[in-house]
């Protein structure tokens, strides 16, 4: 697969205290990818994507965005759309109220927004209160709100958690949408093989604070024989101490 | 800018708590005047009470709205209900879990002026607000500006009451980006203030002076000078809190 990096990401450090957390990570993003950042809980997944969007410093790194040394900085606030932890809301406000309200610090016009919210299956319960959203129609949110910028990345964090068998299989078919539809180049962080496997086509192993493996998934797929159970070896692999060294 | 302004002026304008507050400040004044007139049909209210109440039977149009504008500070009302909003602006995003995302849409400067710019709106609408009964009251009294104070000192009172609350309600917005949790910073600023106001008396009168909290005293009483510096104290004080608002928020901006 021919590279054509849009975001590196070079030695990446950051320590809460004593913890180290992130210690070197190295990541190359193309355009139009889908990259799986994958590792077990309290890995340093979050705090990755986290440092990509700015909102926690790193000690030490850099990030280059189309061959620019870029440092976390979101004045330009059309790069990067994310959805981080569990998504939040205003929960006494419906789901419309809630984007105009984000909507507002970017100055998007409400025929965008129900535009948007058409795109996710979601304008017809724009109306209703997001306290009695379903979790599906929460991460649709998380994700219109992502699309409010128009971002040229989209960041995804766990985004298939507490999702029940038909949420996940219409996440991943969201997901795959973003990439294929709207052009956007999408990065997530699971620790669901599954869901990297149907989805991406990159993946990055992270390891104490290291990323030990990134391959395309054809990559990986010849060496796993397009096998999941295969696949799942070679992620345990190379995130269980001492084995892969 | 004014897209973030509009942001904090839109969740405001959301939320049913500010609603709620302007209600309560509309009705202090009366609330704590009915409160005065049933202490009155007892025989235990003290001298002070009995001396508040024989003033306003025999007031004026300004004196009026004088002693119905102090209820709004001397009950305390104005601070409990200003440091709910406060709160509620500062804190609420940071609570809610949503500040990461508002923070991605735009930058922590233009954020930082977004909340310190709707919190002095909202202090100060509140303020009027409170203020609707009491020159409501004095307009419909006999004889306004005939009594004990001039149009001036009114507009001097007015002025310090103000800058009172707009000094506290950035305080608490000082706290509120500290703790940036709600109840932690509604019960920190209720015991600055009521520590503040109970023990500033027992302090030295110069320090009195430079501590804008103990201005409350001065409305209704001071003159046009004192009223001046007090009113300046005030000013400088909320602006020293602005600044320590701006830096705070700011601080991890890289």
């Amino acid at each position: 697969m021919k590279e054509n990096p849009l975001l590196q990401i070079k030695g990446i450090k950051k320590a809460y205290g004593d913890k180290q957390v992130l210690n070197g990570i190295q990541m190359t993003i193309n355009e139009g990818d889908i990259y799986g950042l994958l590792g077990p809980n309290g890995v340093g997944k979050t705090t990755t994507l986290k440092s990509i969007l700015g909102l926690v410093s790193v000690d030490a790194g850099e990030f280059v965005y189309k061959g620019k040394n870029w440092k976390g900085n979101r004045s330009n606030n059309c790069i990067f759309g994310a959805s981080i932890d569990e998504p939040v809301f205003y929960n006494h406000l419906s789901g419309i109220e809630n984007l105009r309200v984000f909507g507002s610090l970017v100055g998007i016009q409400e025929k965008e927004i129900i535009r948007i919210m058409k795109d996710f299956d979601l304008y017809d319960a724009r109306n209703e209160k997001v306290k009695n959203y379903s979790q599906g129609m929460r991460q649709r949110l998380a994700i219109s709100r992502v699309f409010l910028n128009n971002p040229e990345v989209i960041i995804l964090d766990e985004p298939t958690n507490g999702l029940d068998p038909n949420g996940i299989k219409y996440m991943r078919a969201l997901i795959r949408r973003l990439s294929e539809e709207f052009g956007k180049t999408v990065i997530l962080s699971t620790h669901l093989l599954g869901e990297a496997w149907h989805t991406c086509t990159k993946i990055g192993i992270i390891r104490n604070g290291t990323v030990v493996v990134e391959e395309s998934i054809e990559e990986v797929s010849k060496k796993v024989g397009n096998d999941i159970d295969n696949f799942e070896e070679f992620f345990i692999k190379y995130t269980e101490d001492g084995i892969h060294d | 800018m004014i897209r973030v302004l509009g942001c904090e002026f839109r969740k405001c304008t959301k939320s049913i708590a500010i609603y709620i507050c302007m209600v309560v400040m509309l009705f202090v004044p009366l609330a704590e005047y009915a409160f005065l007139g049933i202490s009155s049909m007892s025989n235990n209210h003290t001298e002070a009470e009995q001396q508040l109440i024989d003033a306003f039977a025999k007031a004026n149009g300004d004196q009026l709205f004088v002693y119905l504008y102090k209820l709004l500070f001397n009950g305390g009302c104005i601070f409990v209900v200003v440091t709910v909003m406060a709160a509620i602006i500062i804190a609420e995003d940071y609570a809610r879990g949503t500040m990461k995302y508002v923070m991605l849409l735009s930058s922590r400067a233009k954020l930082s002026f977004g909340k310190i710019g709707i919190l002095f709106v909202v202090s100060t609408l509140l303020h009027f607000v409170g203020m609707v009964i009491p020159v409501f009251v004095s307009i419909s009294a006999r004889e306004i500006f005939y009594g004990e104070y001039t149009e001036e000192q009114l507009v001097y009172y007015t002025l310090l009451g103000w800058s009172i609350i707009t000094a506290f309600t950035l305080l608490v917005g000082v706290i509120g980006t500290l703790t940036k949790n709600v109840p932690a910073t509604i019960g920190i600023g209720l015991g600055i203030y009521m520590v503040g106001a109970g023990f500033g008396m027992h302090l030295p009168e110069i320090i009195q002076k430079y501590l804008f909290i103990m201005n409350i005293n001065k409305i209704g009483t001071a003159d046009t000078d004192n009223l001046l510096l007090a009113v300046e104290v005030s000013c400088v004080t909320s602006i020293l809190f602005a600044l320590f608002l701006w830096y705070d928020l700011r601080k991890k901006e890289y």
